[in-house]
């Protein structure tokens, strides 16, 4: 005998859950970041030269600086701690880091210019790294046996595999993720944005910043384990881009920067600026497992990275300043 | 918009000449080394703050500077 209740039941668990079913027709919900926190100028300067990077553990915020070749620590309240590492080619120290993730108490490091990663303690002692042959861009750090990184493809010899699963002494497990490639270095480095975030799980999710408007989650051996179209309503932009031989290629922006926080994922959308460029935006998309949206943030300034916890938001505004906001609904 | 796009380009250009070239053609090095400029000159527009256009125009620069550092070899 059919069991015709089924279906029906996990229809409406799901829908529960704003992923199907009656809810999908709600218009997403909306908060506000009310700032809690603002960082002031030390001695006429701010403090942050050009960070790339936010990585969080339980009570402090890590923030990679390119420039500096540094980390500065910071507790979740915004209160600066101390600073790791400084520039050089030597243990714990870097040049032009620009990817950072933070595991049991470790933090790994994407050293680019290095061309290799490294895993220091939270007092910047090092501890471990390897050498890669490309140029890291980012670091996950999914269990102390399984590091993604994902290079930043120079297209010199065609395409090239852009996401490498390696164990803790570095040797290689896999490799997945073909580059966009049309011998048009900079095009294809614009359509090449990505970024990969934590899922819960020893898993991640694979955002594509341009020319795609989907979110894939793939397991900790590169396997892809899923694939969410975002709603039709999430916002892109096109914009014409100068190209080789004089020619214009268009660039359909899905996102200018994003984070995660257990399953969800928040995309910043870009925005037109006041001359006509594309920038990071002043509003967050949140983003359920389906690809719905769930709520949107609005922003007071627009932010160039951030990440979420809960309902903390912490964020670099333009000027590279550290901000945290609360998430209020309105 | 099109002319300070163009005039951008230019003085970036022209720039490119001091900033860039000095580093990767000073004792005229393997072409690998140059690759390494290009590289981390594309990281450091990669991850800078301003738009698109002016991303892809850094990023042409440094595609400029990595020509004549060949160009030197």
């Amino acid at each position: 005998m059919k069991k015709p209740g089924l279906p029906l039941v996990l229809a409406l668990g799901l829908g529960c859950h704003g992923q199907w079913g009656f809810s999908r027709q709600a218009a997403p919900p909306h908060y506000t970041a009310r700032e809690t926190m603002r960082q002031t100028r030390t001695d006429d300067q701010f403090f942050l030269s050009r960070p790339v990077a936010i990585a969080l553990d339980k009570s402090r915020l890590f923030v990679l600086d390119m420039d500096d070749a540094d980390i500065k620590v910071f507790a979740k309240s915004g209160e600066y701690e101390c600073t790791i590492g400084r520039k050089g080619q030597g243990p714990g120290e870097f040049h032009l880091p620009s990817g950072l993730d933070v595991f049991e108490d470790k933090l790994y490091v994407a050293d680019s210019a290095n061309r290799r990663v490294q895993v220091i303690d939270l007092k910047g002692r090092y501890l471990s790294g390897f050498k890669v042959p490309f140029s890291p861009h980012r670091i996950l750090a999914l269990g102390p046996n399984r590091i993604v990184v994902m290079s930043l493809p120079s297209g010199r010899d065609g395409p090239e595999k852009m996401l490498h699963g390696f164990d803790g002494g570095g040797g290689l497990l896999w490799e997945a993720g073909d580059s966009y490639y049309s011998q048009d270095s900079v095009y294809d480095l614009m359509r090449n944005r990505w970024f990969v975030l934590k899922a819960i799980g020893g898993e991640f999710f694979l955002v594509r910043a341009a020319n795609g408007r989907s979110v894939r989650r793939l397991d900790g051996d590169g396997t892809l384990l899923g694939e969410a179209e975002v709603a039709e309503k999430y916002p892109s932009q096109e914009i014409e881009i100068p190209s080789r031989g004089g020619r214009k290629r268009i660039l359909d922006v899905f996102c200018w920067n994003c984070a995660s926080d257990r399953e969800k994922v928040f995309l910043l959308v870009p925005e037109r600026t006041e001359d006509g460029d594309l920038g990071p935006g002043r509003t967050i998309a949140v983003i359920g497992p389906a690809g719905h949206i769930l709520a949107s943030i609005d922003l007071p300034e627009r932010l160039s990275r951030f990440a979420v916890e809960g309902n903390t938001l912490f964020g670099i505004d333009l000027d590279a300043r550290l901000r945290i906001f609360n998430l209020e609904s309105k | 918009m099109k002319r300070a796009i163009a005039l951008t380009l230019a003085v970036m250009f022209f720039l490119s000449a001091f900033i860039w070239i000095p580093q990767s053609s000073s004792a005229r090095q393997p072409a690998d080394l140059c690759y390494d400029d290009w590289e981390a000159c594309r990281s450091r527009a990669f991850e800078s703050e301003q738009g698109i256009i002016r991303t892809t125009l850094w990023l042409t620069v440094c595609d400029f500077a990595l020509g004549k550092c060949l160009l030197r070899l």
